[in-house]
């Protein structure tokens, strides 16, 4: 929902500070529009790259236990050595080799999921929008009672029914974000409609879906497209603190979530097992909020001058 | 007017329905909680009295009108596992829930309010630019690790704040940081563009020509148009936490409306499940009426529509 007041305010107030408050040329300002997206974007990109590639750039088998070489520090602390540059976990696994498989899941969760929230919650949004009326009411009331149903019931519900998996997770996730996309296409169509194109396409003769698919819902979906820029980031920790809860996706599953958990045992002395999950959550959340800003400064017109 | 209120009873009416009808649904589809609560050894006789006990062996839509018909009467059914009535276990755990959500919250805006004021009219100096670099890391940090490191730092090492439980006010230092950091950033930023947006307009520059004090300027004039989706933002947080947060409650230990239902969740314990999502409904919709009437108070015009 506090996605929704951010991509609202993305939209309507954008961050004119940076751009358009500015006195600098405009070449200044599209060599920093041009910027401000490349480095998160090749940052997203190399982590892409990691998570498709793990196999081939980590290396141990993130699963293998060796029990001689367990809790090892990372190399340049007292006691830790090359041969494990992240140190170990307390099973003796890789903790570099892991952190670079748990790109994985984390990548596809958060992905995954916010394309199944954004197709539903675009959908629903336009029906409500166009159609107005008793569509609308019983959409926004749909909305609200989703709202208010917390997410960790439905996710514990559809992981106790179908077992926990990425794919589970991907459908709790999923299912359970369309609200916030509901929210703002429905805001936008409502404008769009009372459009002289739309009244024209109208006289025309096209048919509803024509009009709304053709002509409202190509100009409300870059209002769809910033949420989803938010919910990516927001997905993304919340598969990593559903895993931390251990209602993820299972024992068999390596994600940052769960080896921050099992590393709660250990931060009394190897505070190191908890640091290298988290730094990695954070960089590809960091990323992509800042690909979100940047998005957000591309897409609204206000700020195209 | 009184129809505008009707209608809006009327919906808020529809949501606690809404949500009490898919709690109670979806809870019984996780499993059978004699299952948790008899020992596998146990005959079917046993079973069977315990279902009958427990008000289980009737069918499904009894169950229902018997839940609702004791919800509308304040009688919520006795938890499954505590033996005791569901609503005094929700309760309790409501002060430990609320006051942490309020500390969190009252935190979080008394420095993010005047920060993103103070980035908004020092634009572009230092001054911004840090708070911008701090709150984009802010929102990117997952809370839950920065729970775990602000324990390595202090408690662990230093032995400076206790790590887990509920009483003292040292006991709220680390759980209102990490729960005060996201919400902190968001509000900072919002803020700070909200302000952006107004600082630009007309009547600013009127106001300033009047000669009126920056302070009433920036208080008056400046904050009071940017305040309607700061206010937002802040009550969905509140919102949000005051239904409980789930992972800090757990890495604190903290006695909590979040750690109650989750455990009540894994005992299958539906009575006090249902108390607790009946009473997230409530404090959802209560939210956002008295958000609704905020706007009305601040912005003359929605009151004149």
């Amino acid at each position: 929902m506090s996605v929704l007041v951010e991509a609202n305010s993305r939209l309507k107030t954008g961050l004119p500070g940076s751009l358009a408050g500015t006195r600098g040329s405009a070449h200044w300002r599209r060599a920093r529009l041009h910027w401000g997206g490349i480095s998160p974007a090749s940052v997203l990109l190399l982590v892409i790259l990691a998570a498709v590639l793990a196999p081939l750039i980590s290396p141990y088998d993130p699963f293998a236990q060796d029990i001689a070489t367990r809790l090892k520090p990372p190399a340049w602390e007292a006691g830790g050595s090359w041969t494990h540059p992240l140190g170990t976990d307390q099973l003796g696994r890789d903790t570099y080799s892991r952190v670079v498989f748990g790109a994985r899941v984390s990548l596809l969760v958060g992905f995954a999921s916010v394309a199944i929230s954004g197709v539903m919650g675009t959908l629903l949004g336009l029906l409500a929008g166009f159609f107005s009326g008793r569509v609308d009411r019983i959409v926004m009331r749909l909305v609200d009672i989703q709202l208010a149903f917390p997410r960790i019931l439905l996710a514990v519900t559809i992981i106790a029914m179908l077992g926990p998996s990425v794919r589970n997770l991907v459908i709790v996730l999923g299912i359970s974000a369309w609200m916030d996309y509901a929210r703002i296409v429905r805001a936008q169509v409502l404008s769009l409609r009372e459009k002289e194109y739309v009244l024209a396409a109208r006289c025309v003769g096209l048919s509803d879906s024509g009009i709304m698919f053709r002509h409202i819902l190509p100009n409300a979906l870059s209002s769809a497209i910033i949420v989803a820029s938010v919910s990516v980031a927001s997905n993304i920790i919340i598969e990593s603190s559903l895993s931390f809860l251990g209602l993820g996706v299972g024992a068999n599953a390596i994600t940052w979530g769960t080896m921050l958990a099992d590393a709660r045992n250990y931060i009394e002395v190897q505070s190191w097992l908890a640091t290298f999950p988290g730094l990695a959550i954070m960089l590809v959340v960091l990323a992509v909020n800042l690909l979100g800003d940047w998005l957000r400064d591309i897409l609204d017109p206000r700020l195209r001058r | 007017m009184a129809g505008f209120l009707a209608r809006r009873l009327f919906d808020l009416l529809i949501t606690v329905l809404g949500v009490s009808t898919l709690t109670f649904a979806v809870l019984r589809m996780t499993g059978d909680p004699v299952d948790f609560m008899l020992p596998p050894e146990a005959t079917q006789q046993m079973v069977a009295e315990m279902r009958h006990q427990l008000g289980l062996d009737v069918p499904l839509p009894v169950q229902y009108v018997r839940f609702l018909v004791g919800a509308a009467r304040g009688d919520l059914g006795e938890s499954f596992h505590y033996r005791e009535p569901a609503l005094r276990l929700v309760a309790s755990a409501i002060g430990p829930t609320l006051s942490l959500a309020a500390v969190s919250i009252g935190a979080a805006v008394a420095i993010a309010v005047p920060l993103g004021i103070v980035a908004a009219v020092y634009r572009n100096t230092m001054v911004d630019k840090a708070a911008m670099v701090l709150t984009v890391f802010g929102q990117s940090v997952p809370f839950f690790w920065l729970g775990i490191i602000l324990v390595i730092a202090f408690a662990v090492n230093r032995n400076w704040l206790p790590t887990s439980g509920y009483g003292s006010p040292a006991h709220f230092v680390l759980p209102t940081i990490t729960l005060a950091a996201f919400a902190l950033a968001r509000i900072a930023r919002l803020t700070r563009s909200g302000m952006l947006d107004v600082l630009g307009q007309d009547y600013m520059r009127t106001a300033r020509a009047k000669g009126l004090r920056e302070a009433v300027i920036i208080g008056r004039h400046g904050l009071r148009n940017a305040a309607i989706p700061i206010l937002t933002m802040i009550g969905l947080h509140f919102g949000v936490l005051m239904g409980g947060a789930v992972v800090t409650e757990t890495i604190f230990a903290w006695p909590g409306l979040g750690r109650l239902i989750i455990t009540s969740i894994y005992l299958r314990d539906y009575p006090v499940v249902q108390a607790g999502v009946l009473y997230m409904a409530l404090v959802f919709v209560v939210i956002n009426s008295a958000l609704d009437m905020s706007y009305w108070l601040i912005d003359p015009t929605i009151r004149r529509e």
